[in-house]
């Protein structure tokens, strides 16, 4: 996880209200709730539906953060993005400290003129905008890591259940990992159609009763639940309705036993990689053909 | 700076395009537009084309292609950069289709999306082009950057 926990934005005077709102995009976009406050200095006057749509922060979380002042805070540590070349850039040393620190304010200037004591200055100079280049310091310090962070870091322990049977679940899971409106789904029909075959193999057989795929806009969450009926195989006779929920991150599903006992499972997906992982470093990708030592050591 | 293009596909933002043309200028790339077929606004002095698979035939063969896409499997990151490179960064909201991307050289080219801690969020244009000429500024030269 990342370790700043509460990160402070304070832009100066911005001439257009488009270039702090691209910022405030990118910045709860990468860190979500961890950026904690954006505040605006400036006398003119803001259309806060401007700031809304530009930087697509849902609204309630948008009002919790943003203030707009007419005068300055007093920052005593954190940085400042400025594209005057008149004041000298600290080292990417004594910026790159401030991932390690709970938190950080981060004051992009437009004007030029800030001169704060205590505040490290930062600015590649390729950029021409103080916006721009406040993306870049967000990408140095915080974005690229993102891609290190594991998610799931427990341990799960996985009922007796056949090994082969739930390497090809993960997999045809991995392979059906779509992105509706920048959200995770897992194909509701992928998912009971990779169960019937396990299922199979125990003389059950699962039916699609019903799916709901569901998007909480305002939380930035989706939630995925997909109601299987069971049957055995032998008669159709009914046997009970299961549900297997899906929240983004975790799966959590019916499964069957060695024995033939239904069981449930969690999974976590990730997305981005297009993996399906028992934990942090077992997981089962849909463009890996080989499986990974840790997948094999956790197996055998 | 390794990157040495930047293709536009089908923007529609003025302003996103203004200011990609303006920060590609300073760093020396040639950027190429497709426009849109209701284009309103077309930026001077850059190519123009109607086509990827026409502007990659007209590149070098040692380019390779980075797309900057929400549907990449691969972050920025894990990738193998390349010498000579050309971005390519889709309208802000259609992104670029797949069957674009088919029309790249497949061993040459990579999609890839910029991480997130957000589901259902994404980075405008503008700020991916930068994340991504940051990735490049980083990678070519180390730490020394803000020196």
């Amino acid at each position: 996880m990342l370790k700043t926990r509460k990160l402070n934005i304070i832009y100066v005077e911005p001439f257009d209200i488009f270039y702090p709102s691209v910022l405030l995009r990118t910045a709860y976009s990468a860190l979500g709730k961890s950026l904690t406050s954006f505040t605006l200095i400036t006398r003119r006057r803001v259309r806060l539906g401007d700031i809304a749509r530009y930087s697509r922060v849902p609204i309630p979380r948008l009002r919790e953060i943003l203030s707009i002042r007419e005068e300055h805070v007093n920052v005593s540590t954190g940085v400042l993005v400025s594209t005057n070349k008149d004041i000298t850039t600290s080292s990417i040393g004594r910026i790159m400290k401030f991932k390690e620190m709970e938190e950080l304010t981060i004051v992009v200037d437009e004007t030029g003129e800030m001169r704060q004591d205590g505040l490290e200055v930062f600015r590649t100079g390729f950029f021409d905008h103080p916006a721009y280049e406040a993306v870049a310091l967000l990408y140095i310090l915080y974005i690229r890591d993102l891609a290190l962070v594991k998610k799931f870091k427990e341990h799960k322990s996985i009922p007796d259940i056949d090994y082969g049977e739930l390497i090809y679940f993960m997999r045809n899971i991995a392979s059906s990992i779509s992105i509706m409106n920048n959200y995770p789904i897992i194909d509701p029909r992928s998912v009971v159609y990779t169960l019937r075959h396990v299922f199979r193999n125990h003389n059950m057989l699962l039916d699609l009763a019903k799916a709901e795929i569901g998007i909480d806009y305002s939380d930035n969450r989706v939630i995925e639940k997909v109601i299987v009926d069971i049957y055995r195989y032998r008669d159709l006779r009914y046997i009970r309705t299961e549900t297997i929920l899906f929240d983004g991150e975790r799966l959590d599903t019916i499964f069957v036993t060695r024995s033939g006992a239904l069981t449930r499972v969690s999974l976590y997906v990730d997305s981005d990689r297009r993996e399906v992982c028992v934990d942090a470093n077992v997981c089962v990708s849909s463009r890996r053909e080989d499986m990974s030592e840790e997948l094999l050591s956790f197996l055998f | 700076m390794n990157v040495k293009y930047v293709i536009l596909y089908k923007l529609k933002n003025r302003k996103n395009i203004e200011d990609i043309v303006n920060i590609c200028r300073r760093l020396n790339i040639e950027v190429i537009y497709i426009p849109r077929e209701d284009s309103e606004y077309v930026p001077e002095n850059v190519q123009i084309s109607r086509d990827i698979y026409e502007i990659v035939h007209g590149l070098e063969d040692n380019v390779s292609f980075i797309v900057l896409e929400t549907y990449g499997d691969k972050y920025l990151t894990e990738i193998d950069l390349g010498e000579n490179i050309c971005v390519i960064v889709g309208a802000e909201d259609t992104g670029i289709p797949e069957i674009e991307i088919n029309k790249l050289p497949r061993d040459r080219t990579h999609v890839v999306k910029i991480p997130m801690g957000v589901y259902g969020a994404s980075y405008n244009v503008v700020t991916s082009l930068i994340m991504m000429l940051t990735e490049c500024l980083i990678r070519t030269y180390d730490e020394g950057i803000l020196d």
